[in-house]
């Protein structure tokens, strides 16, 4: 009996792998104190926590969660912006 | 003025009425298929008219008003009019039409305000346009800039809208044809892939909202066209539509910008996935062939022009790329690589992505423009849809390949994020998908909707005043560049070694002929500038390989240098009055 041989053939395992290689790639070319708000390192750990916890009853507030902080980051980011395009920022 | 916006509504209810008239014979079945086809069908008759009209010199509102009531009476005698489809009962609901009735109004409120801006537009693309109107004809690439080679696909819709008024003031309007190509693709994308008619609006109207896609339809900008164009062949794709009716988005596609045909690997690979679907009642083939061939000749036309012209279809691309003419930098690569790729890419996801170096622009200055719903709620959704949803992972990975093709096979450079803006369509789908599910994710993608509206007022490269300025003009006017005084009301000269804004010297009403000058001596140049008639010559840029024959000339007594705002130059002395 191989219990790991179901595991690896199961989507799951291939998702997992793949967002950790991704999320090894921004470990390795990012500042670790940046990578709270690295785009693509939140999207790789979203990924991950996807392909493990989808069934979870809390998983769509998690979802929600992870959302409305990826938005909240762009929003402090780009609204100023948008802002000074309008004519009502500095 | 009257007869040209009676010859533009005259020709305008033909082409809607042939549109229609072709449509109807299609017969997909399919709502919204329909309307991406009849909205490509009439880009496509716009294209081949104006293409037709250019190279039978009778590009002007009286011939092109003629060739319409021609065609509006066959038609209305056919009785094409009479299944015109209702409007009443409204097919949206109220809310929808209300909310897509503000935005079109905001749209067409840009396109009356908006003036071509960018370097580009300015250098190249709308130069063109002006050479034709004054021209009546098509002639042959004459400005500076050898990117006036480039197929000009987009350009015939463009002197669609100028045409008739003699005036630039609608310019734009090419703009917001593939616009509405756009939000119809992604909406029949979303309804090819099983969805309700909630989501697939939903989802329209997120791509739509993309400040990069939005305002490459007010920029006089391509890229977004080639977004509209590549969507459509996707929906066309998913929909199970004959295969020559998804080849007409694809050679409209390749006439408009070889980028086009750069992302043709990723549209291939979808439709290897999604084989067409038996059951569905397919159009016409000798209609959808046809169709097919009409978009091929429109498509072609640029590049045969070339070869003949130059002796090679894609000039001024050679086997090295396309280098700047003054300072020797690679412009475009030839053929892909994988450091083109490797750069892009991390760009992207460095970067681009935040969209937080620049104010959203249609040039997608420093950013991807995907706006805030892609971001922070589309990326993500995608990775939970892309679990359940087959079909859909076809789509995305087709738009994938596309999208890393595209990396692979362009230099990196500050704006080439406009090249992949078909991959907005993913997060676009996604989003509306998960918003039918979770009710958080809505009032999030609502919050974020907001943002894009906001974020779609005002370009980034028109703020600081410059659109306050721009609606302050009369609109006969209206130019972010204000063209210099010519003595005489002449025409006037143009020289510039590598690119520099040309196009302003027309004026808005076309009403001035531009001379370009690429003389190579002194007395060439003087001699030119009499025989023309020019009083004055406006330069641009460093003149590195121009600038000693210039020197000359004024070393004569000829040329006596001026500066007035942003435009320098040379006003021509007259022989003998030195």
């Amino acid at each position: 009996m191989r219990p790991t041989a179901g595991f690896l053939s199961r989507p799951e395992f291939w998702e997992i792998f793949c967002a950790a290689v991704l999320l090894a790639w921004r470990v390795r070319v990012r500042p670790l104190s940046a990578l709270w708000a690295d785009w693509l390192s939140i999207l790789c750990v979203f990924w991950i926590a996807t392909a493990l916890g989808r069934r979870w009853k809390h998983w769509p507030a998690v979802t929600a969660a992870v959302m409305a902080g990826l938005l909240a980051l762009y929003a402090s980011r780009q609204v100023p912006l948008t802002l000074a395009a309008l004519g009502i920022a500095p | 003025m009257i007869l040209g916006l009676s010859a533009m509504a005259v020709a305008n209810a033909a082409v809607l009425l042939a549109a229609h008239a072709v449509v109807r014979r299609l017969r997909t079945g399919l709502g919204s298929v329909d309307v991406v086809l009849f909205l490509l069908v009439r880009i496509l008759l716009i294209s081949a008219t104006v293409l037709g009209a250019g190279l039978a010199r009778i590009l002007h509102p009286l011939g092109l008003g003629l060739l319409g009531a021609a065609a509006l009476a066959l038609l209305l005698s056919a009785g094409v009019h009479r299944d015109w489809p209702s409007l009443r009962p409204l097919p949206w609901g109220r809310l929808w039409t209300a909310v897509g009735g503000l935005l079109l109004a905001r749209l067409l409120l840009q396109v009356w305000f908006f003036a071509p801006a960018f370097d580009d537009v300015l250098s190249y693309h709308l130069p063109k346009v002006a050479e034709w109107v004054r021209a009546a004809a098509i002639p042959a690439p004459l400005g500076s800039d050898p990117r006036a080679a480039f197929p000009a696909g987009f350009e015939l819709v463009e002197a669609w809208w100028v045409v008739f008024l003699h005036h630039d003031l609608l310019v734009e309007m090419a703009g917001v044809e593939f616009l509405l190509l756009a939000g119809a693709s992604v909406h029949a994308l979303a309804a090819g892939l099983g969805w309700s008619a909630r989501t697939a609006g939903i989802a329209a109207l997120l791509f739509v909202l993309g400040p990069g896609l939005y305002f490459q339809a007010t920029s006089c900008l391509n890229d977004g066209a080639v977004a509209a164009l590549l969507a459509a062949a996707l929906a066309l794709i998913v929909a199970g539509a004959r295969l020559p009716l998804v080849l007409v988005p694809i050679f409209l596609g390749a006439g408009v910008k070889p980028t086009a045909l750069l992302a043709l690997p990723g549209i291939v690979l979808t439709g290897a996935l999604i084989p067409r679907a038996g059951g569905r009642p397919g159009a016409p083939k000798g209609i959808a062939s046809g169709l097919a061939v009409a978009a091929l000749l429109s498509g072609i036309f640029w590049y045969v022009r070339n070869a003949v012209a130059f002796g090679n279809p894609v000039y001024p691309m050679g086997p090295g790329g396309m280098s700047s003419g003054l300072t020797g930098t690679t412009l475009q690569q030839a053929g892909p690589s994988l450091r083109s790729l490797e750069e892009n890419l991390t760009a992207f996801v460095d970067l681009r992505i935040y969209d937080e170096l620049a104010a959203p622009d249609g040039n997608c200055t420093l950013g991807f423009n995907g706006g805030a719903a892609a971001f922070a709620l589309g990326f993500p959704s995608l990775i939970v849809l892309l679990r359940d949803e087959p079909l859909f992972r076809r789509v995305a990975l087709g738009v994938a390949v596309s999208t890393l093709c595209v990396f692979a096979c362009v230099v990196l450079d500050s704006w080439n994020g406009r090249f992949v803006l078909l991959l907005a369509t993913l997060p676009s789908l996604a989003l509306a998908r998960l918003c039918e599910r979770s009710r958080p994710v809505a009032a999030l993608a609502v919050l974020a909707l907001g943002l894009q509206t906001v974020s779609t007022f005002v370009p980034g490269n028109l703020s600081r005043g410059r659109l306050g300025a721009l609606a302050r003009q009369p609109w006969a006017e209206r130019a972010l560049l204000p063209p210099p005084e010519t003595p005489g009301d002449g025409p006037i000269g143009f020289c510039s070694d590598d690119f520099g804004p040309a196009y302003p010297l027309y004026r808005p009403d076309f009403s001035r002929r531009v001379v370009y000058l690429r003389e190579t001596g002194a007395d060439a140049l003087l001699a030119r500038l009499d025989r023309e008639g020019v009083k004055r010559v406006v330069v641009s840029g460093p003149l590195l390989k121009s600038g000693p024959i210039f020197d000359e000339a004024a070393r004569r007594g000829r040329l006596r240098p001026f500066e007035a705002g942003p435009w320098k130059g040379y006003d021509v002395v007259p022989e003998g009055s030195r």
